[in-house]
């Protein structure tokens, strides 16, 4: 009696189970579910809809479902130019193993391979972007990853080009091991709190390879950002954490490794700055610390603004930069101290690993510069040597207080 | 002697002239994709909000938004003197200048200039009206922006 209850028990949930546990559907181009529009029309939350290899354009596909789309040896999915390929507006939605293409450009909409509004717990992984106006843009949201993604761009005129990955107001967000292509900006940030951005790869990026503006307290540590065209700028936020990361090959008129603007309580560390125009260009910046930064082959390693103050500059390394530093001030508001200093020529006599006598980092003709940018064409001159080692001397015009009082005679590791 | 000091002379006027159109103080179009904002360091790239102060001096200072024009103004102590020319871009006709204290003003939020002031400007009363009824947003003169822009920047 007791077993035949049990037994009963047993066979109704299983029968339920059958009706509400999440199924699998299978999209394909010759079965009975050939769009994936359809599959999400068919779907419960907490489906999974698998998509079989093949072609599909559908136009603008909206997921208002809870569903997981798995692409099987990345199908394409293609919106031929034309407005958005996948709009998420249902929290929960996984999209992963898709190849995405040619979403419209136009200049009132910002169109994008896959767009999510206000959701929360959603990824979007391992997927290939190809030739979008945005690849993928998050607005209103929190709790989102974006990883293992390729992500290409055509590279055309800023104006016909759309962001990477693009994130607004939004908060939790990670991005982690993307690479992004020929966008305008490769990352874009803004009003984003507490969002994490590692190991990605950002490269010819027709502006910013990161550009991040009013952030607060966010990190982005171990990426590279190579060849951009103006490099990254990170603007207007509190409390940014910027570790080992790489900035790379940046050069332009105006083209930054960092271009840091109104930026306070922040670290920048252990990051490799080389061969930019400008390595670090602060600007309003306060109560920033800078320590075991690598400087190598800049232009400028460093341009320091006269409103920025409070800064430390602790164990870094300044090799092989045209100048170290420059700056516009003859004030200086800020801390350098055990820097290694390629271009210092002091003894250390008392052998305690630090120069006997401080260094100054900014030369007299890089004030000339700052003033008079032609008289560029100066350098390396012996006209310019004699004023740099009299100024030096006997310090007339640049800044007395900037100094290094314990210049490190060895290289920080 | 007299041909010789014609001479100077002629020369003296073609070098004064060309000296003196050199120092001709206008507005100069911006290099999108390439020039700097001079308030927040952003490379210009929209076509559609870049806007620039020419200076008593001839000296011109271009922005990526009339937002960064009016807080750079505000700190130059520029608003209000008459001596120094504001332009912003007509949103109907991209990359045209216009003046901007007789410009006609649009605030809308779903338009989302480079640094979030989302104000475009208008060359005339009929194109400003042709982008409200297709798309609204709030109405604003030249004066309404810079409060705007101060309220903002506070």
């Amino acid at each position: 009696m007791l077993s035949q209850i049990n037994l009963r028990i047993l066979l109704a949930c299983i029968l339920l189970s059958a009706l509400t546990f999440p199924k699998e559907m299978i999209v394909s181009q010759s079965g009975s579910i050939n769009t994936i529009t359809k599959a999400i029309n068919l779907a419960n939350d907490y489906d999974t809809i698998l998509i079989k290899p093949g072609q599909y354009a559908e136009g603008n596909i909206i997921i208002d479902k809870k569903v997981k789309i798995i692409g099987e040896k990345f199908p394409l999915v293609d919106g031929k130019g034309i407005g958005e390929i996948f709009t998420v507006t249902s929290s929960n939605v996984h999209i992963s193993g898709l190849i995405i293409k040619n979403s419209g450009i136009s200049y009132l909409e910002e169109n994008a391979g896959i767009k999510l509004k206000e959701v929360r717990n959603c990824s979007i992984t391992n997927n290939k972007f190809i030739h979008n106006f945005f690849a993928v843009y998050l607005a209103k949201s929190a709790d989102c990853i974006i990883s293992d993604n390729y992500i290409e761009g055509e590279r055309k005129r800023e104006a016909n080009s759309g962001n990477g990955i693009h994130i607004w107001y939004c908060r939790d967000i990670t991005i982690e091991n993307n690479k992004i292509f020929n966008h305008r900006d490769g990352i874009y940030f803004e009003f984003v709190r507490h969002g994490k951005i590692i190991d990605n790869h950002s490269e010819r990026n027709l502006r910013y390879g990161l550009h991040f503006m009013f952030s607060d307290s966010c990190e982005y540590t171990n990426n590279t950002f190579e060849n951009n065209g103006a490099g990254v700028a990170v603007m207007y936020t509190k409390n940014v954490l910027m570790y080992e990361n790489h900035f790379l090959k940046n050069w332009g008129a105006a083209s930054y490794g960092i271009l840091l603007k109104d930026i306070s309580d922040s670290q920048i560390e252990k990051n490799l700055f080389d061969e930019n125009s400008i390595g670090l260009y602060m600007e309003g910046c306060s109560r920033v610390s800078i320590e075991q930064n690598n400087f190598t082959k800049n232009g400028w390693a460093l341009k320091l603004m006269a409103n920025s103050m409070e800064n430390y500059f602790f164990d870094n390394n300044f090799v092989a930069n045209s100048f170290d530093i420059s700056t516009n001030s003859r004030q200086n508001f800020n801390t350098f101290e055990k820097n290694y200093w390629a271009e210092y020529d002091g003894y250390d006599l008392n052998k305690d690993g630090y120069g006997d006598v401080p260094f100054r980092p900014v030369t007299m003709f890089s004030m000339m510069i700052e003033s008079h940018p032609t008289s560029l064409v100066l350098l390396h001159s012996l006209f310019i040597d004699i004023l740099n080692i009299a100024e030096s001397i006997i310090p007339a015009i640049t800044p007395e207080a900037l100094t290094d009082a314990k210049p490190r005679m060895r290289m920080v590791n | 002697m007299l041909k010789f000091r014609i001479k100077t002379v002629l020369l003296l006027l073609i070098i004064v002239i060309l000296i003196l159109s050199g120092c001709k103080a206008g507005p100069e179009p911006i290099n999108y994709g390439h020039d700097e904002c001079e308030f927040c360091r952003m490379q210009i790239t929209d076509n559609r909000y870049g806007s620039e102060i020419v200076t008593d001096k001839g000296k011109v200072f271009k922005f990526d938004e009339i937002g960064c024009m009016i807080e750079y103004a505000l700190v130059k102590n520029f608003i209000g003197d008459a001596n120094q020319k504001f332009l912003v871009t007509d949103f109907a006709k991209p990359e045209t200048f216009i003046d901007a204290t007789n410009a006609f003003f649009i605030q809308n939020e779903n338009f989302r200039s480079p640094m979030g002031s989302n104000v475009m400007g208008f060359g005339s009363e009929i194109s400003r009206q042709k982008f409200i009824a297709e798309s609204g947003g709030s109405l604003l003169n030249w004066v309404d922006v810079i409060e705007l822009v101060k309220k903002r920047s506070m």
